[in-house]
């Protein structure tokens, strides 16, 4: 069921439920409200005949009643009962009530003749003088005699009226259903048309379009909403469609490098004879290239054994000093060979709780970094200290460092910063990412900062024991 | 023909530079985009090969800033993006060829050659000017089918005229053509250049100095008549 067809039904049912209450009422009350008026206009015929009913030495007597129209009228029967049940005068034959009916307060109802036909009577009380018996009263007192004046008159012009009138209710009713489902239709229409408009707008969209949005001027507020976290969601694809895409650029970008200076190298150099040295140097060129390439290899090889490991490390406590003291001496021949001063300056005592072979490629990558990026002449190392908060480790250099804008992307897989990529050194923007997974593994964080005296400080801080 | 190559992976540069100048042209080679473009706009080339991942601007931005300013020059895109919407993109963005990494050194030559070509409004390698013929591939030039013997920097020059017939050019814009930016430049060794096409032509039959004719004050060219034989 669609939701107009839904808002429809709704709208008729609750119009047809109002109307059906309506009707019910109406012609109920229609009803009470004409049969009173019926029977008030009986009562008042009723009254004008008591009025020429007169006692005469202690009888009852009628008075001038030619000139009262209520004797004459045929559609009106009427009866006069004297006190002892007598009748004084009456016109038509009807199953009357018995006189003392309406004897304290007039009394209706209805009653059927012997043809069938339905009639409605009043009965009332009254006293000789003409004057109801509940009225004044007092006059003539000594003289008064009670009797009851009973006048009829046919209940089919008021049950046609009731009958027209309940019709013609109906028909009001009718229309007025036909009208309100036609503009609950009109106005589900109109008010989910913007709907339609923004389904076909979003339909329209593709993944290679996720740049456009749904337009929100001219919708109401709900649905200006629903258009609101619509776009919101976009923006939120677009943006993660973005990364992965920039992820995939940079990762090609990486693989492929090393592989067409490779091939490019070798066919260059196969084009033509050429003496010993210059093979040689070709071969150096293909040598470095796949030794990145196997650098590359390595680093995604790592990164995937550690994105597959569920759950912490198995952790032990892992002395630092020695650590860093052996990965200083096994790096000190290539940082001789770049011009890099290596340090190691750790406190004897701080251990830290990790997973030994991971700490080693943590720091080892760090240092590789710094050797790779400082210039001729800086220096380069690693320290240490603990509080009761945890432990920092931090490995500095006096290289380029890293702009505050870039810090955070660095981090990234495949990332290279601007630096990095300009300083000519093959990288493969896998080094930092392998930090901060392995950092990520142990609950310690990374932070990149300026050293004080220039260069790129990188701080891994170890959450403390708990 | 001079060519700027923008990569910056320096091995893979340096191949490219040498496998490059090896076949004639004369290559000039910058590191990041910045460098590229300011290159790309001082310099006249006859192509530019473009890496699109570069550091400080990358090789779109080169590209769609080059011609933003109106720069023609033919370029290759050489990229490791080899998705359709990059090649689109790149296309897109003003790239007149594209070749994705790692490719044949061959195809990047084929490519090449094609793309400043095309520029010439030339639908195959072969030039053929009467009796003087050119194969751009094989960079060979031949007078009624006699192979001429140039060097490479001589048949340069010659294909450089030819591919202009009755265009002058100043010795300094011959120099500009022939030689890269690291290369010591004396306009006067055109001359020297010159001298020895001209020898070579003459031994073929052609009058050398007919068909490469010395502008006075203005330069060198190439008269199409004389090459005919006429």
């Amino acid at each position: 069921v669609t939701l107009r067809g839904k808002i429809v039904a709704l709208v008729v049912g609750l119009t047809l439920a109002i109307l059906a209450g309506l009707w019910l009422l109406l012609s109920r009350s229609w009803g009470t409200w004409s049969l009173e008026a019926v029977d008030r206009e009986l009562l008042d015929r009723a009254g004008a005949i008591a009025r020429r009913v007169e006692v005469e030495h202690g009888e009852l007597e009628l008075e001038d009643e030619d000139e009262e129209p209520a004797f004459q009228d045929p559609a009106h029967p009427y009866r006069i009962v004297g006190p002892r049940g007598a009748v004084l005068a009456a016109r038509g034959s009807l199953p009357w009530p018995p006189p003392d009916a309406g004897r304290e307060a007039p009394w209706t109802g209805s009653v059927d003749d012997a043809s069938g036909r339905s009639w409605r009577v009043v009965s009332a009380a009254f006293t000789a003088s003409g004057e109801r018996r509940r009225g004044s009263g007092g006059e003539g007192a000594g003289e008064a005699l009670a009797f009851a004046v009973q006048v009829a008159g046919e209940a089919a012009p008021h049950r046609a009226l009731e009958e027209r009138f309940r019709r013609g209710l109906l028909l009001a009713f009718a229309a007025a259903l036909l009208v309100g489902g036609i503009g609950a239709a009109v106005l589900a229409q109109l008010s989910l048309a913007p709907l339609r408009r923004v389904a076909a707008e979003v339909d329209s969209m593709e993944a290679a379009s996720l740049d456009r949005r749904v337009a929100t001027a001219g919708l109401d507020p709900e649905l200006g909403r629903v258009a609101g976290a619509f776009n919101a969601l976009l923006a939120r694809l677009e943006e993660a469609m973005g990364r992965q895409r920039q992820l995939v650029s940079r990762a090609s970008h990486a693989l492929r490098t090393p592989v067409a200076t490779i091939l490019t190298r070798a066919e260059v150099a196969l084009r033509r004879d050429r003496d010993a040295a210059a093979y040689r140097e070709a071969l150096e060129d293909v040598a470095a290239a796949a030794r990145e390439s196997a650098t590359l290899v390595a680093h995604l090889l790592t990164l995937s054994r550690l994105d597959e490991r569920r759950g912490a490390p198995a952790r032990e406590d892992v002395p630092l000093a020695p650590l860093a003291e052996e990965l200083v001496r096994l790096l000190a021949p290539r940082a001789e060979e770049a011009g890099v001063a290596l340090e190691a300056e750790v406190p004897a005592s701080l251990a830290l709780r990790a997973d030994p072979a991971a700490l080693r490629e943590l720091v080892e990558a760090l240092l590789d970094n710094a050797i790779r990026y400082t210039p001729r002449g800086g220096r380069a190392g690693v320290r240490a200290e603990d509080d009761r908060e945890g432990a920092a480790l931090t490995v500095w250099d006096t290289g380029p460092g890293i702009p505050a804008g870039e810090r955070a992307k660095v981090l990234e897989r495949f990332y290279r910063g601007e630096a990095a990529q300009a300083s000519g050194q093959p990288g493969s923007g896998l080094g930092l990412a392998i930090v901060k997974a392995i950092a990520d593994a142990h609950g310690a964080t990374v932070a990149l900062g300026e050293r004080a005296g220039g260069g790129l400080e990188v701080t891994v801080a170890f959450p403390g024991r708990r | 023909m001079r060519i700027l190559l923008v990569e910056d992976a320096r091995p893979l540069a340096r191949s490219i530079a040498e496998g490059l100048s090896e076949e004639g042209f004369s290559v000039d080679v910058a590191h990041d985009g910045e460098e590229g473009l300011h290159l790309a706009s001082e310099i006249a080339y006859d192509a530019i090969v473009l890496d699109r991942m570069l550091p400080l601007l990358d090789g779109l931005g080169v590209l769609r800033r080059l011609r933003a300013a109106g720069r023609r020059t033919p370029v290759l895109l050489l990229t490791a993006l080899g998705e359709v919407h990059d090649r689109v993109e790149g296309l897109d963005g003003g790239g007149d060829d594209y070749l994705v990494k790692p490719f044949a050194f061959d195809e990047l030559l084929a490519r090449l050659r094609a793309l400043v070509r095309r520029d010439h409004g030339l639908a195959q390698n072969e030039l053929e000017l009467g009796r003087l013929r050119l194969d751009l591939a094989a960079r060979t030039a031949s007078v009624d089918a006699r192979p001429l013997d140039l060097s490479a920097k001589e048949f340069a020059l010659l294909e450089l005229l030819a591919l202009e017939p009755g265009t002058t050019f100043s010795r300094t814009a011959i120099a500009a053509r022939l030689y890269d930016e690291e290369s010591d430049r004396d306009s006067n060794v055109i001359d020297v250049f010159v001298a020895r096409v001209r020898r070579k032509l003459d031994a073929a039959g052609l009058g050398g100095a007919e068909v490469i004719r010395t502008v006075r004050g203005a330069g060198y060219r190439l008269d199409r008549a004389a090459a005919r034989g006429e």
